[in-house]
């Protein structure tokens, strides 16, 4: 028997699942190979490795409790099933999930700037208007101060909301110059 | 408890015997138990788990034929039901020792218990690496001490199969666990 079909029949030979002729041609193998006897030590020493887990242990009271609630579970018929919960939570559908909020997410945020679009829209045209109606309303007061420098007496006097848009034009034009 | 035990018991327990399946539970709780927890790390998932692979069994003694032991057809249950679980979970499971659990060595001092620790984090994490297939073989074969022929019962797949798998795995684990051979 060569080394390497030895080498795929130690994991075998340690847990003492070969067969009777294997198990002799193994064994006479690791007396004269000094290779695959290391192999098998280092093998040995990782399964030691690994038993240090049996050592982890829960507390002797969850032990002993453990028929009290498993009865509970069985008198209810109910199974709290983990290995069935984690379904909701399986990759698959955590993707899916994902995917489907961050979609109405940008369907929602793309109707949220849809309608604000159509508001900076409304907004624009009311602020084109307004200074229209504002440009309008200057000219006439400039017409009114001319004519009023002009002594006009015929000129309606200024209202009040004339006067303080003249005090505002002359603050605007003195900040101009 | 011998195989013949077992089976009177399970006989009851099919008759309604709930004490008969109590005495059962009594005698594989642990084993059921740690199979689950060292697959997951984790004492909450192996309680759920090992509780609910006893329920599921106590509702499915019924087609229980026989042609195993109890105990064979109990771990396969706690297996499919583990394997079933670190499937949907999904990779990662945690390799930090657990609140719930301590290393039961009393007599080590306080800061060999931390290092007695870190060794058992790099164990667990080294086990965590291998698929999951290959993780349930080495708990079967290196931790209970399972010929591979009863393993590949459990596992339902062939003898062979079953023997190369943990030959890869223990290939796997030399190389993670280098340091420390
Ligand atoms: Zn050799």
């Amino acid at each position: 028997m060569d080394c390497r079909k030895v080498e795929k029949l130690l994991s075998r030979y340690l847990d003492n699942s070969l067969n009777e002729s294997s198990l002799d041609e193994v064994k006479s193998h690791l007396d004269s190979c000094e290779k695959c006897m290391t192999e098998f030590n280092a093998m040995v020493k990782i399964d030691g490795l690994v038993k240090l887990k049996a050592k982890e242990t829960p507390s002797k009271e969850y032990f002993e409790n453990y028929w009290r609630r498993l009865e509970d579970k069985i008198d209810n018929g109910h199974i709290y099933s983990l290995s069935e919960q984690k379904r909701l939570f399986s990759p698959f559908l955590a993707r899916f999930a994902f995917n489907s909020i961050l979609a109405a997410l940008l369907i929602f945020l793309g109707g949220l700037l849809y309608i604000h679009s159509q508001q900076i829209k409304s907004l624009q045209f009311v602020q084109e208007e307004t200074h229209k109606t504002m440009t309008r309303y200057l000219a006439h007061l400039r017409t009114k101060i001319d004519m009023k420098e002009g002594i006009q007496s015929s000129v309606q006097p200024f209202d009040k909301i004339e006067k303080a848009a003249i005090m505002q034009l002359k603050y605007q034009q003195s900040k101009d110059i | 408890m011998t195989k013949n035990e077992d089976f009177i018991l399970v006989r009851k327990a099919r008759l309604g015997d709930k004490d008969a399946f109590r005495q059962l539970v009594e005698e594989y709780k642990k084993q059921v138990y740690f199979i689950a927890y060292r697959m997951t790390n984790n004492h909450a998932d192996a309680d759920d788990l090992s509780q609910e692979a006893f329920v599921k069994a106590y509702q499915s003694i019924g087609s229980f034929k026989g042609k195993s032991s109890f105990f064979t057809w109990l771990y396969r249950i706690t297996i499919n039901i583990t394997l079933n679980y670190l499937k949907k979970a999904g990779k990662n499971q945690p390799f930090e020792l657990d609140e719930n659990i301590s290393i039961a060595d009393s007599s080590l001092s306080p800061d060999k218990v931390l290092q007695q620790r870190q060794l058992h984090e790099q164990i667990t994490k080294a086990i965590n690496s291998l698929p999951v297939k290959e993780k349930a073989v080495v708990e079967l074969a290196v931790l209970e001490g399972l010929p591979h022929k009863q393993i590949a019962q459990i596992l339902g797949c062939r003898e062979k199969t079953a023997s190369w798998r943990l030959f890869q795995a223990r290939k796997k684990l030399k190389e993670k666990l280098s340091s420390f051979v």
